[in-house]
């Protein structure tokens, strides 16, 4: 059989022509065709096919004219080819080592043979090779000079991302530096937060995971709507984190190192139902006064198990919940947070024999204030109580070392109040109650991108990257002058840019609630109630009643047409909506809350631009903001046909504040945008704070009367326009502008859906 | 017209319904009968509306004919049309027809769900006039003089799409139901479900519980029917946490985290 085989595939002509192709070419290269050779002879176990595109591929790296050096690395690459893989995917590579080469140059061409056989072993599928030359592929043709970047970090690269991800990496990549070289040699170089974010997104953080399950848990169990805030692993991974209520906030790490997969979900509810307890029962903070850290954490500790205490009285399903975390065994060795975990075990678990005398008595003293359980200051006198015997023990307690202890109890910071402290008593003391505060001040001070600092603090502290009214001139508009009545033509001129991304970490935080009814808002008013058309000739089901009346004319001898089924249709469906976000300078201002106006605006935006893409409508999202009417500066956020992800979400979150409102021609330039779209219904959605002003114009209304034109003219064209009047200003023009049905005003996110709920409703007159 | 008392037979209740009063419920309705006024009791799934309804019907001696509405349902479902027999055709009348003729009073159940140009049927029946045209009879009906209209109303669902016309809601009287106090509802459960009071004590605490996820991946918490329904799973010998399971979770939401969150409650209250 196998004879028969070898004589059919030896006669095959394409092989022979390609070997003889190659001996051809590389006369008078004694080097090259000697290396040839050993590289032929070690693949002469493979099927012949690989072997004859082999051939092709080096002659064509040969006549690419990208040096000796080249071709003898792919040689030398082919004669250490893996026995048990594929020869195909070495043809691949040559291939892609040609035509990268052509395009980027011999140096990039030699970077990929010297990289490549680094990573096999992690792209193993013929699959993951494809996706990885692509991207690289993908690179040469519209990134070339980051080429070397990515390959000179390639092993890390493909250390997190499987080829598929690492292609979507490079993809993303080019899409967010839009177009600049400079921006891309930042992202590929790895010097960029949403680069990182990017590559390493898929990496534990259980945190993302379970934070919607969390919060309706904390939600049903005590009626609480808990804002979270995910507090990133530290520096130094040794130091465990803890959950964390100050600021008002539910702080929950990104990962409980050593607890993985359900286990992570145990610790995590148990965490959160903590968390709720202490949200409902510890009511007032405890004055910090001239307590020592041991007083301090013993209190401490004592508060934690009163508010579970209290909890379980409710709920006591719950000890199921944090039993399992109290694992402290008697032991003969004492230390101050020895004995204190003990005694943490004891005060939950009425099971827990514990023969030490101080254990017994913060027991006993814990059961007699059992009659005063909602007094927080019980906690305060056992902790002080218990705290001098330690003291008089003479034990070791050290404040720079003490964790919490179950993991799943917070720091506690949030108990207690600081007052006018010193600084360096401040610092012990917070040294007392969890290590992880040092940890937290080196972060303040810079030493590395900081998720857990305001975002708005971070962005004030860098240089903005958005060049002011830069753009490209792309129409121009004619506006209106209600005073004398004219309209000039080519009076504004529109400068067209796209949005940047975030050059900060700072990720939009949506409101979950608000997100969610929309979402529910705008899918069932797209859906909309069915339409039924009655005496149909065709259709899904019988008109009772039309056929009862044409058996009536039948018998009565009369002919009638068969119109007796009903058919149920689709409701108005197919939505544009394009969104305007108003971006001048007092869009910066904020709410005594400290939410800007702006920043209502992008997560309303958000909010809308996630709900419609769900129901399967189309929407953009664009800003404006104007410096004369010359000037009229509009910006690209998301386009139609882009998807609401990552990297537009970093686009909303680095939009800036800055000029003037030059509403009408931003109008008319947005107009455009929906006339050219093709679709059922059309919408123009404007987030504004007020009223249209710019530096050339009085301000008589000029610019509103301009405003009220051009939306009036849309409407003339079948666009629906609408506005969101965004704070609490009376926004008297907008009326005027929009008309009283279709300007809404919203205050705060969670009136959104309201508002998108009124917006459906005039939709569907 | 000699069918007539059987016809109506059929909708009379016989015996005692349970109700567990409120508050003054049932003086107002018996009121607001007592000049026939056009009744709606609003309040959310499973609150006991239509168990109120058939104890008044119960108590004022009136039979009582249900009409469940739904989103298919046309005008000719309400009030009646012509059907084919061999002899050529024949009127029937429809519920609401017969309520009115006979003098029943006619409860449209979720009313919401029917569409609006279905519900506008009622609008002459509502007001002063109380007639009820049959526009394929050529009839104007005058309503019996024992005829009322009660509707229910969900308000909860607030969608743009499905509510009740401003015209249509202020032509009724109305009442509210919502879920009741603890130590009620746990009567109520207890009595429903044949269970001692302790068990439904924590099953009243997982519902209270579960409608704070109201609106947050909840159209609404549990409704004491839920709750009734558990406790009957468990006076069968049902496991609590398998009774609510199958009454309470998985009924309620299809959301991952959702039903994670309320298992969460069950096991915490247990």
């Amino acid at each position: 059989m196998d004879e028969v085989d070898a004589v059919v595939h030896t006669s095959s002509p394409d092989h022979f022509q390609s070997g003889r192709r190659l001996v051809e070419r590389l006369r008078g290269h004694d080097a090259v065709r000697t290396a040839v050779q050993a590289a032929q002879k070690s693949l002469e176990k493979r099927p012949i096919e690989q072997v004859s595109t082999w051939n092709d591929a080096v002659l064509g790296i040969f006549d690419a004219n990208l040096g000796e050096a080249v071709v003898l690395s792919f040689l030398r690459l082919s004669g250490q080819w893996p026995a048990q893989r594929s020869a195909e995917d070495l043809v691949a590579i040559g291939r892609a080592v040609r035509d990268i080469g052509q395009v980027a140059g011999s140096r990039v061409a030699h970077g990929m043979l010297a990289e490549l056989p680094k990573v096999l072993t992690r792209v193993a599928s013929a699959e993951d090779m494809e996706a990885v030359l692509a991207g690289l592929r993908r690179l040469a043709d519209d990134g070339p000079e980051s080429l070397s970047l990515v390959l000179s970090r390639l092993e890390q690269l493909l250390l997190h991302s499987s080829g598929v991800e690492f292609s979507a990496w490079i993809a993303a990549g080019l899409r967010a530096a839009g177009g600049s070289a400079a921006r891309r040699r930042s992202f590929f170089g790895l010097d960029d937060q949403l680069s990182l974010r990017l590559l390493y997104g898929q990496s534990r953080d259980d945190f993302t995971r379970l934070e919607r399950r969390l919060g309706a848990t904390v939600l049903a169990l005590w009626n609480r709507t808990p804002r979270f805030r995910k507090l990133a692993s530290g520096v130094m991974p040794a130091v465990p984190r803890r959950a964390s209520l100050a600021g008002g906030l539910l702080g929950l790490p990104e990962t409980y190192p050593g607890f993985e997969g359900e286990r992570a979900e145990d610790i995590y509810l148990a965490a959160s139902a903590h968390a709720g307890a202490h949200l409902s029962y510890s009511t007032a903070r405890f004055p910090v006064g001239r307590l020592k850290p041991l007083q301090i954490a013993l209190t401490s500790l004592v508060e934690d198990a009163r508010v579970e205490a209290l909890a379980l009285r409710d709920m006591p399903g719950l000890r199921r919940l944090w039993l399992p975390f109290h694992t402290a065994v008697p032991s003969p060795q004492a230390t101050a947070a020895g004995l204190m975990v003990r005694l943490a075990r004891a005060l939950i678990d009425p099971g827990y024999a514990d023969p030490d005398a101080w254990v017994g008595k913060g027991r006993a003293l814990f059961e007699a204030a059992a009659g005063r359980r909602e007094d927080p200051a019980t906690s305060r006198e056992i902790g002080g109580l218990l705290g001098n015997d330690i003291g008089q023990m003479r034990l070791q307690f050290n404040a720079k070392g003490y964790v919490v202890e179950p993991a799943y109890r917070d720091d506690n910071l949030a108990l207690w109040d600081f007052g006018d402290q010193s600084d360096g008593e401040v610092e012990e003391i917070e040294l007392a109650v969890d290590s992880v505060r040092m940890e937290r001040r080196h972060d303040a001070e810079g030493k590395r991108p900081d998720e857990t600092a305001p975002p708005e603090e971070t962005s004030r502290a860098r240089a903005s990257t958005v060049a002011m009214l830069d753009g490209l001139p792309v129409a121009t508009y004619p506006e209106w002058d209600h005073a004398v009545r004219i309209e000039r033509s080519d009076w504004t001129t529109i400068l067209e840019v796209d949005a940047a991304i975030a050059s900060t970490s700072g990720d939009l935080q949506l409101d979950g609630d608000a997100t969610r009814r929309v979402a529910t808002i705008t899918r069932d008013a797209s859906i909309g109630r069915r339409q039924r058309y009655k005496g149909q000739r065709d259709g899904d089901a019988l008109d009772i009643d039309a056929a009862i009346a044409l058996m009536i004319e039948r018998r009565a001898g009369r002919v009638a047409e068969p119109r007796v089924y009903l058919r149920d249709a689709p409701g108005p469906r197919d939505l544009a909506i394009l969104l305007l976000l108003d971006l001048s300078q007092s869009t910066a201002d904020r709410d005594p809350l400290g939410r800007s106006v702006l920043d209502v605006e992008r997560k309303a935006a958000a909010i809308i631009a996630v709900a419609v893409e769900a129901a399967d409508d189309a929407i953009a999202v664009h800003g404006f903001s104007s410096d004369g009417r010359e000037r009229v500066r509009y910006v690209r956020i998301k386009g139609f046909d882009e998807k609401m992800d990552a990297v537009v979400r970093s686009r909303l979150a680095g939009l800036q504040s800055s000029h003037s409102t030059r509403l009408g021609a931003a109008i008319r330039h947005a107009g455009r945008y929906l006339s050219q779209r093709r679709a059922f219904r059309k919408v123009l959605l404007v987030l504004t704070d007020g009223e249209p002003s710019d530096v050339d114009v009085p301000g008589d209304g000029y610019l509103a009367e301009d405003a009220r034109r051009a939306a009036h003219q849309l409407r003339r064209h079948g666009i629906d326009i609408f506005a969101l009047g965004i704070g609490n200003g009376p926004f008297f023009q907008l009326d005027r502008i929009f008309g009283e049905r279709r300007a809404l005003r919203i205050s705060r996110v969670d009136v959104l859906p309201q508002r998108i709920m009124r917006l459906y409703a005039e939709l569907k007159k | 017209m000699s069918d007539v008392p059987l016809l109506l037979d059929q909708y009379r209740i016989q015996d005692e319904p349970y109700y567990r009063v409120l508050k003054d419920e049932v003086g107002l309705f018996a009121a607001a009968y007592a000049s026939r006024m056009p009744i709606m009791l609003k309040g959310p799934t499973g609150c006991g509306k239509t168990r109120f309804i058939e104890y008044m019907a119960w108590r004022l001696g009136r039979p009582l004919i249900t009409v469940a509405c739904h989103e298919d349902m046309t005008a000719a479902d309400l009030v009646g049309r012509w059907l084919l027999d061999p002899e050529g055709t024949v009127w029937n009348d429809g519920p609401l027809t017969t309520a009115v003729r006979h003098g029943a009073i006619c409860y449209l159940d979720e009313i919401v769900e029917a569409r609006q140009d279905t519900t506008v049927v009622i609008h002459p029946l509502t007001d002063d006039r109380r007639v009820l045209p049959l526009e394929k009879r050529g009839e104007l009906i005058r309503a019996h003089s024992d005829f009322q209209l009660v509707i229910s109303y969900n308000p909860g669902y607030q969608s743009a799409i499905k509510d009740l016309k401003e015209s249509t809601k202020q032509r009724f009287a109305a009442l509210d139901f919502g879920y009741p106090d603890h130590r009620v509802e746990v009567e109520v459960v207890s009595r429903e479900a044949g269970i001692d009071d302790r068990i439904a004590d924590l099953l009243v605490k997982v519902g209270a519980h579960s409608r704070n996820l109201k609106g947050h991946g909840l159209d609404e918490g549990a409704s004491t029917r839920m709750l009734v329904n558990a406790g009957r799973l468990i006076g069968c010998g049902i496991d609590l946490k398998e009774a609510c399971e199958t009454t309470i979770v998985v009924p309620l939401t299809d959301d991952f985290d959702t039903r994670n969150a309320l298992r969460d409650v069950i096991l915490a209250c247990a």
